[in-house]
Order: C-alpha cells, then sequence, then structure tokens
C-alpha cells in the first residue's frame, strides 16, 4: 500500500496534493505491476472461472500485475477471504460474487482504496465507486452458434440444458434461439435447468430425457449434456470454453468468452486512477473482442455453406454496429 | 490392547498431550508448505498471523467460531444425555428458514420486537426439526443417528425447494436464494465499523446458560443422569422418555440460533450454501471440549483459529488453499485423540 | 461378545469340528452343558459361567482361578469342580460366602485389607472361625425379635405380568407385606422375582391384577408414584440399576427424590441441601469415602449399599423392598444391612426380601413365601418349613397340590 497508494476520482479533485502524488504514482506504476488478487468459488479448471484465471495469467506473463488467487472458497467464507486480500495490499479484487452479493459490497464500502471488479447479476452502485461488475455477456457468439445449430438440426428440436435460469445463462439461451430461429423458423426447443451448476449426472439424465423427446441438437450449458450427445451420437453446441477436443465428433461449434478485454480495461483504469463504478459486461460484446465462435474443427466443411455466410454476414455486422442482438434476461422456456 | 480412565490426571497428562498435537500438526502443516514450495519456517508465524495476528484477524476468527459455538453446544447437550444428534446441520438450515420468514418484511416491526420474535421462532423451528426423530426413538426406538442424518439431506432438499418456490427472491435475478432481511431484522454489530455481530454475544450468552442448566438445573441433573446411566435414571424414576425429547428440543434449539446468527449477523439472506458444515464440524467442537457447554467457546475458538490462519497461510505462502482443509483435518483428528489421551490410558493387555 | 460359544472357542483356527468334538466330550466328561449355537448374549448368567469353564478346560489347563463364580447357586458346579480336582486340577475360589468355601476348598486362605490374616484346611475350622478370621473380631449376627405384624400396607392381588424372553413373569400372584413383618421370597433366580421387584418398585404394571396401597388401588404406577407413597426400594443390581457410576456420593444420594422440595424447587437444584444431605447418610450409615463430591464408583460395594440404605431408609419408608440386598458384600457389612432392615421392621415398616440365599431367607423372614415359575406358594410362617422342605418347592413341586387344593 505504500507504493501503489491507489486514489479514487474524489481523492483526486479533493486535494492537489493527492494529484501530485498520484502523477508520482502513475510514473513508477507503468513500470511496477499492480498488485492483483482473484477468489473464485469453485477451482480454477471449472469452465467459467477457468477464462479469467487464463486472463490474469496472461496479464501477468506480460507485466501488468502480479497475481495471486483463491479457489473453491465457499460462500460462507467469501467476505473474509476479500478482506484479508484488501489488507493484504492489493490494489485490485477479481472475482464472483453471486453468491455474496451483499456482504461483498459491504466489505468493498469499508476498503474504498481498493477496486473490486466482481462478477455479478447486479448492476454497479453510485454510491460506491470502487465496485464494478461484469458478467459474460457473449450472447453475439451464442447468436452465431445458434445458426449454426438451426442449419444442423434434422429434426428441427433443439434441446438445452442449464444451470440456474439466472440473467447470464437466460441471455446466451434466447440468444442462441435467436439464431436459430433466423436459420430456420420452424425449430422447437426444450428448454430445462437442472438447478445445480456442477451436476454432471443430473444434466446427463436431462439430456438423455430430451433426445428421447427427439432432440438431435443439444445446447451444452453444463457438463455433462455433451457426454449425453456424445453417447447417443448427436451433437452439442458448446458454452464459454472450447471442448471439441474432447468430442471431436460432436462439438460443433462453441462461443467463446474472452475476458482480456474486461480484466485488462480494469488495469488500465486503475493505472491511470479513474477505476470507477461501471458495468463491464460491455467489454464480453464481440465488439471488443470479448466473444468469438470457436474454430469449426473437426467440423470444418460440414456444416452448410448457406449458414457459414450467414454466420459471416452477421458477425461483421455486429462488429460494425450494423447488427445487434437482442440481450433477454427473462427465464426462457419451452416452445 | 485397551483404555483405562484415569482417576486423578496429573497437570502434566492433562498438558502434554494436547501440546504434542499442536506441535505434530504444525510439523506437518510445515512439511506439506514445504512441498507446496513454501518456507517452512514461516508457515506457524503465518498461521498465527492469520488467525490473531490483528484485530482484523481476531474478529474474523470471533466471526467463523460463532456459528460453531451454537452447534458445538447443540450437540454437546445432546451427546451429555447419550442422544446422538447428527443433525444440527438440518437444524441450522431451520433457524435461518425461519429467520428468513419472518424477517424479510412480512412484519414491519422495530428491532426490539422482531428480533425477540425471531430469535423464539428460530429456536422452536430447530426444536421442531429434531423432535421428529426424539419421537422415532422415544416412541419407535428408531436410532436416531440414522434419523437425524438422514434429516440433513432431506432437510436441505426441502431449503432447496422453497428457494427455487416461495421463497425465491424477485429481485434475485433468478438466483436461488431468498430475498433480504430488512434492516430491522438485521443483527447489529458490537462495535460500530467492526464486523463482529451480536451473534457472538449470543452465542457466548447461550453458552453459560447451557453451563448454569447443566449444573444447577433439576433439567440438567436429569440429562446428565439418563446420558451416564439409562437404566438407574430409570429405576430411580426419572422419566428417561421425556427427558430425551427435552434434550432434543433444547438441542435443535441451540443449533437453530446458528443458522440464525449467521443469516442476521452475516449474510442477509438464505442461500443453499449458508453452511461449509457447521453442524457436523460442531460434533467434532463438542468432543474437543468434552461436551463442557463452557469448553465448547473454546474449542470453537481453537477449530476456527487453525481454520482462519491456515487459509490465510495458504494466500500470503502462496500455496494451495486446500492445504487449509488438510491442516485443519489434521489438527482436529490429533486433538480429538490428544483430548482423550488426557483421560484414558492405553494398556497392553 | 455377539459369537457363539463354539466360535470362541476356535476362531483362530477355525478347526470347528475338532472344537466341537473337544468340547462334546468335555462336557460328556463333566456333565457340564451349555448350548454351543446360541450367541453368549442371550445365555443367561449361569450358562455363561458354564461357558468360561469349559473355556479353561479346553485349553487344558492345570490350575482354575475362580472369582466369586457362584452368583448363582449351582450345586451342579461343585460336583463338576469336584471331578476336575480328582482328574488333577487345580482349583483357586475365591468367594465371600463361606458355606460355599467350606463346601468345596480343601484349604482356606483369608485376606483382609490386602494382607493374609491367616491359613487353614478346612476339615480344622468352621464357618465361625473363619468369620472371627475376616472379620479381625467375633462377627456377630443381629439378634431377630419376634414379630408384630399390623395392617397390610401393601397387596398385589390376582398380578399377572408378561413373560421376558425365556423369564418367566408373575403367574396371578396374590401377596400382603403387612406393617412389622419381613416377607421373605425365597426362590432359584430366574422364577419371576424380578417381575415381583418390578411390580412393588413402580417399574412395571400388571398386565393384570391390582397393586392395593394400604386401602387404595392403585392406578397410576411408577417409581417416582412408589417411592412418594413410601416404598423404599434396595435394587438388586447396584451398580448397574441403584446408582449413577460418575456421580458422586451427593448426585446419588438424592436420585429418587431430587424432585422433592427439600432438594429442589421450581426445577432448581439446591446443592447445599442436597449436600447436607449426602454427609448426613455419610456419617449416620458409616460410608467409608473421602468425602461427598467422591465419583460413587470408587467405592467399594458395601459402602455403595451402605450410601442406598441410607438414600431410602432416610425417607422413613413404610415398605422396604429389599432385592438381594447383602449380595457380594462381606460379612460385617452383611450383619449392617441385616440389622437396618430389622430396625426399620421394628418402627413399624414392612419389607420385602428377595433373596437367593435360602439362609438369609430363614434367619430374617416372619413369613416366607417361595416363587417358582412365576407362581407363589402359600405363606409359611418361621420355622414351619425346614430348608429340604422349601428346597422342594423351589423346585417346583407342591404347587399344583395347592391349586388342586384351591380350586
Amino acid at each position: 500500500m505504500t507504493k501503489f497508494t491507489y486514489f479514487n476520482r474524489r481523492h483526486f479533485m479533493a486535494t492537489t496534493a493527492a494529484t501530485s502524488l498520484l502523477i508520482g504514482a502513475s510514473h513508477t506504476a507503468a513500470a511496477e505491476p499492480i498488485k492483483v488478487a482473484a477468489i473464485y468459488t469453485v477451482p480454477v479448471e471449472q469452465q467459467w472461472v477457468s477464462r479469467i484465471h487464463k486472463a490474469a495469467l496472461t496479464a501477468q506473463d506480460r507485466g501488468d500485475i502480479s497475481y495471486s488467487f483463491s479457489e473453491n472458497v465457499s460462500n460462507t467464507d467469501y467476505a473474509r477471504v476479500m478482506r484479508e486480500y484488501a489488507e493484504a495490499g492489493n490494489t485490485l479484487i477479481i472475482g464472483e460474487v453471486f453468491g455474496a452479493e451483499q456482504e461483498a459490497r459491504e466489505v468493498a464500502a469499508e476498503y474504498p482504496n481498493v477496486a473490486f471488479l466482481m462478477g455479478s447479476s447486479f448492476k454497479e452502485d453510485a454510491a460506491l465507486q470502487n465496485f464494478s461488475v461484469f458478467d459474460n455477456y457473449i450472447q453475439d457468439a451464442s447468436y452465431l452458434s445458434g445458426i449454426i445449430a438451426g442449419a444442423m438440426t434434422e429434426s428441427g428440436n433443439i434441446g438445452m440444458v442449464g444451470g440456474f435460469p439466472i440473467p447470464e445463462v437466460n441471455r446466451l439461451m434466447h440468444a442462441f434461439m435467436a439464431g436459430a430461429l433466423e436459420m430456420n423458423p420452424d425449430i422447437k426447443f426444450q428448454v430445462s435447468f437442472i438447478g445445480s451448476w456442477f451436476d454432471p449426472p443430473k444434466a446427463k439424465e436431462t439430456a438423455f430425457a430430451m433426445i428421447e423427446n427427439g432432440v438431435d441438437v443439444l445446447y451444452a450449458e453444463r457438463f455433462g449434456v455433451s457426454d449425453a450427445a456424445k453417447e447417443k451420437g448427436i451433437l452439442a453446441i458448446g458454452n464459454v470454453i472450447d471442448t471439441q477436443a474432447d468430442y471431436p465428433d460432436t462439438v460443433v461449434a462453441s462461443a467463446i468468452w474472452n475476458f482480456e478485454p474486461t480484466l485488462d480495461t480494469a488495469i488500465a483504469a486503475v493505472h491511470a486512477g479513474t477505476f470507477a463504478a461501471a458495468d463491464y459486461g460491455v467489454y464480453s460484446f464481440m465488439k471488443q473482442g470479448g466473444t468469438e465462435l470457436a474454430p469449426l474443427g473437426t467440423f470444418d466443411g460440414k456444416v452448410p455453406a448457406a449458414a457459414l455466410s450467414l454466420v459471416r454476414q452477421r458477425e461483421a455486422e455486429i462488429k460494425s454496429g450494423a447488427f445487434s442482438v437482442t440481450i433477454n434476461d427473462n427465464e426462457p422456456s419451452s416452445s | 490392547m485397551r483404555l483405562e480412565p484415569i482417576k486423578n490426571p496429573t497437570l502434566a497428562r492433562k498438558l502434554v498431550p494436547p501440546a504434542i498435537a499442536l506441535t505434530t500438526t504444525i510439523v506437518i502443516a510445515s512439511l506439506l508448505a514445504t512441498v507446496a514450495g513454501a518456507d517452512s519456517f514461516s508457515v506457524i508465524g503465518l498461521i498465527l498471523k492469520g488467525a490473531f495476528g490483528s484485530k482484523f484477524a481476531i474478529l474474523e476468527t470471533l466471526n467463523r467460531a460463532t456459528p460453531l459455538i451454537f452447534t458445538g453446544l447443540a450437540v454437546a447437550v445432546a451427546f451429555r444425555a447419550k442422544f446422538w444428534n447428527i443433525g444440527a446441520e438440518a437444524q441450522l438450515y431451520a433457524g435461518a428458514l425461519m429467520t428468513v420468514m419472518l424477517g424479510t418484511g412480512v412484519l414491519p416491526w422495530p428491532s426490539f420486537a422482531i428480533l425477540p420474535l425471531i430469535i423464539i421462532a428460530s429456536i422452536l423451528a430447530g426444536a421442531i426439526v429434531l423432535l421428529v426423530p426424539a419421537l422415532l426413538k422415544t416412541r419407535l426406538g428408531v436410532d436416531e443417528v440414522v434419523t437425524t442424518l438422514l434429516f440433513n439431506f432431506i432437510f436441505l432438499l426441502f431449503i432447496s425447494m422453497l428457494l427455487e418456490g416461495v421463497l425465491k427472491d424477485p429481485m434475485g435475478m433468478g438466483w436461488p436464494k431468498s430475498a433480504r432481511l430488512i434492516p430491522e431484522a438485521r443483527l447489529p454489530r458490537i462495535v460500530d465499523g467492526l464486523r463482529l455481530h451480536w451473534g457472538f454475544g449470543l452465542a457466548i450468552f447461550s453458552a453459560i446458560c447451557i453451563w448454569i442448566i447443566q449444573t444447577r438445573s433439576t433439567l440438567g441433573y436429569e440429562m446428565r443422569a439418563v446420558g451416564l446411566n439409562k437404566d438407574a435414571a430409570a429405576f430411580a424414576g426419572i422419566p428417561v422418555n421425556v427427558v430425551i425429547v427435552k434434550t432434543a428440543l433444547l438441542s435443535g434449539g441451540l443449533a437453530a440460533l446458528a443458522g440464525f446468527s449467521e443469516v442476521a449477523g452475516l449474510k442477509g439472506s438464505l442461500t443453499l450454501d449458508l453452511s461449509p458444515g457447521f453442524g457436523y464440524t460442531g460434533i467434532i467442537v463438542a468432543m474437543l471440549a468434552l461436551l463442557h457447554p463452557l469448553g465448547v467457546i473454546v474449542a470453537a475458538l481453537f477449530v476456527a483459529g487453525i481454520f482462519v490462519g491456515a487459509d490465510s497461510m495458504s494466500r500470503a505462502a502462496d500455496v494451495p488453499t486446500y492445504l487449509a482443509d488438510i491442516m485443519l483435518a489434521t489438527a482436529l483428528l490429533l486433538m480429538v485423540l490428544a483430548i482423550m489421551l488426557t483421560r484414558f490410558r492405553v494398556v497392553r493387555d | 461378545m455377539h459369537r457363539s460359544p463354539r466360535e470362541r472357542l476356535t476362531a483362530l483356527r477355525w478347526q470347528t469340528a475338532a472344537g466341537r468334538d473337544k468340547l462334546n466330550r468335555i462336557m460328556d466328561e463333566t456333565g457340564l452343558r451349555a448350548p454351543l449355537d446360541v450367541t453368549v448374549g442371550r445365555l443367561s448368567v449361569g450358562e455363561r459361567q458354564r461357558i468360561e469353564i469349559l473355556k479353561a478346560l479346553y485349553r487344558d489347563v492345570r490350575i482354575l482361578v475362580l472369582d466369586e463364580p457362584t452368583a448363582v447357586c449351582d450345586d451342579d458346579l461343585f460336583a463338576t469342580l469336584r471331578l476336575a480336582i480328582a482328574e488333577g486340577l487345580s482349583i483357586i475360589f475365591i468367594s465371600h460366602k463361606l458355606h460355599e468355601v467350606m463346601a468345596i476348598a480343601d484349604r482356606v486362605v483369608v485376606l483382609r485389607r490386602g494382607k493374609m490374616a491367616g491359613g487353614v484346611d478346612t476339615k480344622d475350622t468352621d464357618k465361625n472361625a473363619l468369620a472371627v478370621m475376616m472379620m479381625g473380631t467375633e462377627a456377630t449376627p443381629p439378634e431377630v425379635s419376634p414379630a408384630k405384624p399390623g395392617a397390610p400396607l401393601l397387596a398385589l392381588s390376582k398380578v399377572t405380568t408378561p413373560d421376558v424372553g425365556s423369564v418367566p413373569g408373575l403367574k396371578s400372584v396374590s401377596l400382603a407385606l403387612k406393617a412389622g413383618q419381613i416377607v421373605g421370597l425365597a426362590g432359584v433366580s430366574g422364577n419371576g422375582q424380578a417381575a415381583m421387584a418390578d411390580v412393588v418398585g413402580g417399574l412395571l404394571n400388571p398386565n393384570d391384577g391390582q397393586v392395593v396401597l394400604g386401602s387404595e388401588t392403585v392406578q397410576k404406577w411408577t417409581p417416582r408414584i412408589a417411592v412418594q407413597s413410601g416404598i423404599a426400594r434396595i435394587p438388586e443390581d447396584r451398580q448397574k440399576t441403584g446408582t449413577i457410576a460418575d456421580f458422586d456420593l451427593i448426585e446419588n444420594a438424592i436420585l429418587e427424590r431430587y424432585k422433592s422440595p427439600a432438594f429442589s424447587k421450581g426445577g432448581w437444584m439446591n446443592w447445599r441441601k442436597s449436600r447436607a444431605f449426602a454427609d448426613g447418610i455419610i456419617d449416620k450409615y458409616d460410608v467409608r469415602c473421602p468425602g461427598s463430591d467422591t465419583p460413587i464408583r470408587l467405592l467399594s460395594g458395601g459402602n455403595m449399599q451402605k450410601l442406598i440404605l441410607g438414600r431410602v431408609l432416610e425417607a422413613d419408608p413404610q415398605i422396604i423392598l429389599a432385592n438381594q440386598p447383602v449380595r457380594g458384600l462381606d460379612i460385617g457389612a452383611v450383619n449392617y444391612v441385616h440389622s437396618q432392615l430389622l430396625a426399620a421392621r421394628k418402627r413399624g415398616a414392612s419389607v420385602l426380601l428377595i433373596s437367593e440365599d435360602l439362609d438369609e431367607i430363614i434367619r430374617l423372614s416372619d413369613v416366607i413365601h417361595v416363587i417358582a415359575d412365576g407362581r407363589l406358594s402359600p405363606e409359611f410362617k418361621r420355622g414351619e418349613m425346614t430348608p429340604a422342605q422349601l428346597g422342594l418347592w423351589m423346585a417346583g413341586q407342591g404347587f399344583e397340590m395347592d391349586v388342586a387344593h384351591a380350586s
């Protein structure tokens, strides 16, 4: 805390002494990495968290930050670990407060000199200037993956297995469905939530039931769904990470989340002393490089050309701003 | 080999085994930390610093100890009467459930009215949850170890159902969590600006109450008699089954207070991961305390201190956080063994 | 302990057939019989005892140590032991019962307070001389004066209770306990004595028939009501049911009456009064202990029994249930307990004495009933029957005649 004192904007305005200090700090900061700590409620191998971890490791390799993390922290301990990292002199703390929202904001209020960038279903709070939120707004790539799914289904019946019907899940499902419907307006969807973030047997069971009902493409929001697809010889669409290596004959396309734009923006803001309450969700948009469609890989040449050209067209339009994917956070239902 | 009780343990007998257990724990922790790439000598200091090294650390340890005091008391009370309540986890959630049912706005009362009501309602909820296994035991002879253990799973699924249904926070963006408590239903902090809430005070108060009940009241006398020798108690005219049911009600109520304290003192709402096994750790706390209510406070502080300290050390020394879990398990195992050795000696036949 | 005797003998090597053959041979030779295919937990005390001896014989021991082996009086055991002695086995027989020692031993050694008080051949001594050696002084059993029986204080009217396993319950038993009288209940263990004690003590409600207290028929019958009705209960097993081993003397002293205003008020214990009560008993009944806050498990059987006596007699009971009151006690303690029972009789209390020791029954009882297979014999006045005649009743003879006579 001695060398890289972080000041928010109010301090900046408050005193000229602070201004001069800040200038001094920025000079050294350019050379020295800032201290970043991450707190994950699951092991870093988990799909969602693994993207954050990867981005942080990249930033560390670049020399922008020094990075430490705690994985598998229960929500009961979450606030305590946040305090510990704040006490330990970290300047930026990232993580996910979906299960500890209120407590996390209380911690942030007590450490106004530390920047918090937290995955959350809620919005930023103007009264809490050092607390920003992010989420994986990767609906752009989900839309594109939906186009491919709509082209690949023969039965016109797509199954979707999700964890919980929360905004980040719902909006990706809606985008995926919209993409599929653009390709084929007659497609029917079966939607189900398993009530857990990690319960592969249950996800598998749910997927099997859908396959029984005539589904031939599955939207694999959770682990276990791709296994079901693989066992029954049907196709799957991935989410957040690319799992095609594990399911070469099953996973056609995946909507990838890149956390780098989000994190790098925050790091830059902390460096510049301009970190403020904001919704970093936009840095997950395709325009920002926050999401992309994974390479078709093993399915190269197996996806209809019409679909591919539509994907390319929409991708260009999304990047140029000519087309935007609707964000719908409501719970999707079967059609 | 068998164990023989020691009639009058010397001071050395009381102190040496726990000291050896602590030393061994530290040695094992240091070795593991070294394997994981940390400096073995700094580990001890980092653990102590993490658990008790600053005002912040001490308060975190006290916060972590609070639910353990409640569940430890619940188990100690029940085990004293040889009623094997393994279901403190379910009773904890019963208390938490009652807290969010009454504290999220249905009763827009001021704190001094709503908090006592929630406390009483939580105690009743926990008591009722344990009443079922107690009646099954006294009426039908069903083993309470089995029923209370299974009840944990059933009750958690029940909570899950409520959180997905009627209790789901309409403002919760779809997350399976309850609505937030109104500010009046929150437990205030003991000192402004410090994170310690009055749940800790309630826990200490409960421990003292239980101690007084056990040593001074007829109920305490009956519970000890039933626990030590059920046949003699029945012969003497102590209504054994009634005492078991009363014990269960008291035990369930105490465990429920853990849920109340966590929700009203820290979380503000109910989620399925409210308790990382406080109900089960309570069993270890009670064993470490030799079922003594005041010992429960010390044991809970010990368990919480080791956990918070080791967890903090793992961050400070940059070793995997799982090391903290291993350390806690090692410490508890060795300490339970050591506490036993202060009262029994091993005799070779 | 849930292993059948056969397994216990052969478990290490599993030569089941050979083990069984050898056991059968031993059983044939000695006449000592035990079932081989039943778990030990379900056997009676006598049968378990036989198994222990069989076990020793199976291992071809040369010296057999028997520590108080005749809690259940067993003449068969003595016959077996004599056979074994004839085959060259040496036996150390530890007992507090002088007649057993005189019957089985060739030579007696008396221990007193951990020191050898003397050794003598049985043929050169008698019971009195041994008692003197044990006590250090002449042991004088209390004098028994003639009884002056009064009105019935407690009566059982055609009481029937269920059988418990192979142990019979009471079968339409009628019995009157009168003021100033000791009623002795003789019989071989396991013939319904436990049921009798439980009914009188309030632990068992009759299936059929009535318990009459004074002139009132009892409606609700629990241990607490029994105690409140003035029944003193000296339990058969003072360690298992009479006391709580880890409770101190104070807590044990008030075990039956902690709810009474003398020891608690409004749900809170009065430990000061309780301690005074326990200290009073310790003084008055000469309980040898380091202090009233000593756990009772540290006391000898005799001192435990004295505390129990004090506990029940200090309430000035009208009815005293004494179930095996001197089992396992040394002769000094035996005399003490007997004198207390006689003193209670003198002040007008009624005593029901249940014992397997026929000598004790005959010496103390004003009226004797024999119990066999849950049935109760008619009452026999003091001196009416010889021990041999009582023995016939104990073996179950005479009941049919009585039934025929009654109908």
